[in-house]
């Protein structure tokens, strides 16, 4: 008798506490190679992104346009348990600042893609703005102005 | 620290120097939470009103914080001045606030 509660008790809370760890793991991992593959495609030169109005001067002959990427992401939930007991010790929340990096630079990296197929090599006076969708996403929106330099 | 060896400025151009090359975006962030101590006191605060002084000292170490990220990152792209310098602050959860630093790594000379 004793055995069959057992075995029930630790099917019912072993499959989904095993399914819990499994998608975590898994979320982590995809992050991971996203942000490696994200870092490389930042790393590439072929498109300058500054924050200035006057630096770089435009080619007259191409006409300007605005440029837009925005990207929403949350955290799994066993990093968001961890990111909340955090609120109550105070300090950095250390698994929100990787998810805000993983996001913008997420974003910058759209941003820039969008830039290089619509013919531009640099996006001029970049704005960043973030704000908060549901309880635990996050909402990066970056927009600035695709020139051809001169 | 890189903040003493840099130039940083909220202008695009800086009198005196001229800019001789254009690197791109530097930027830094933090996100910081409240202290459930100081949030009882900062509580007893809001009765009376006025400055809360220990969330006044823990968002300028935050930004402090983020500003040093920006600079760390301009500086692993050979950049000695950063110009255009924005910071945003947020609230992205419930009890903590995000600081962001961003501006543009160039690499400067006097003229």
């Amino acid at each position: 008798m004793h055995e069959i509660v057992l075995i029930l008790a630790s099917v019912m809370f072993g499959i989904p506490f095993g399914i819990f760890v499994l998608v975590a793991v898994q979320g982590g991992l995809r992050d991971g190679r996203r942000r490696r593959f994200v870092a490389r495609e930042l790393a590439r030169s072929d498109v300058l992104l500054v924050n200035t109005k006057g630096l770089l001067t435009a080619d007259p002959s191409h006409p300007p346009q605005v440029l837009s990427a925005t990207v929403v992401r949350c955290l799994d939930d066993s990093r968001h348990a961890m990111a909340i007991f955090r609120t109550k010790l105070g300090g950095e929340v250390r698994t929100m600042t990787r998810l805000t990096l993983l996001a913008r630079d997420e974003v910058t990296m759209r941003l820039k893609e969008l830039a290089r197929a619509s013919g531009y090599d640099a996006v001029v006076n970049i704005r960043y703005e973030t704000s908060q969708v549901l309880a635990t996403s996050v909402e990066i929106f970056a927009y600035g102005t695709g020139i051809v330099r001169l | 620290m890189a903040r003493d060896r840099m130039i940083v400025v909220t202008t695009e151009t800086v009198s005196g120097h001229r800019i001789v090359e254009v690197l791109g975006l530097a930027r830094g962030n933090t996100i910081r939470a409240r202290h459930l101590g100081r949030d009882i006191m900062a509580g007893l605060k809001s009765m009376v009103g006025g400055e809360i002084k220990s969330y006044t000292e823990l968002l300028t170490k935050a930004r402090e914080e983020a500003l040093a990220r920006m600079l760390e990152e301009a500086e692993d792209m050979g950049a000695n001045a950063v110009v255009n310098l924005r910071f945003t602050t947020s609230s992205v959860m419930q009890g903590a606030a995000e600081l962001f630093a961003y501006g543009t790594a160039v690499r400067m000379e006097p003229e």
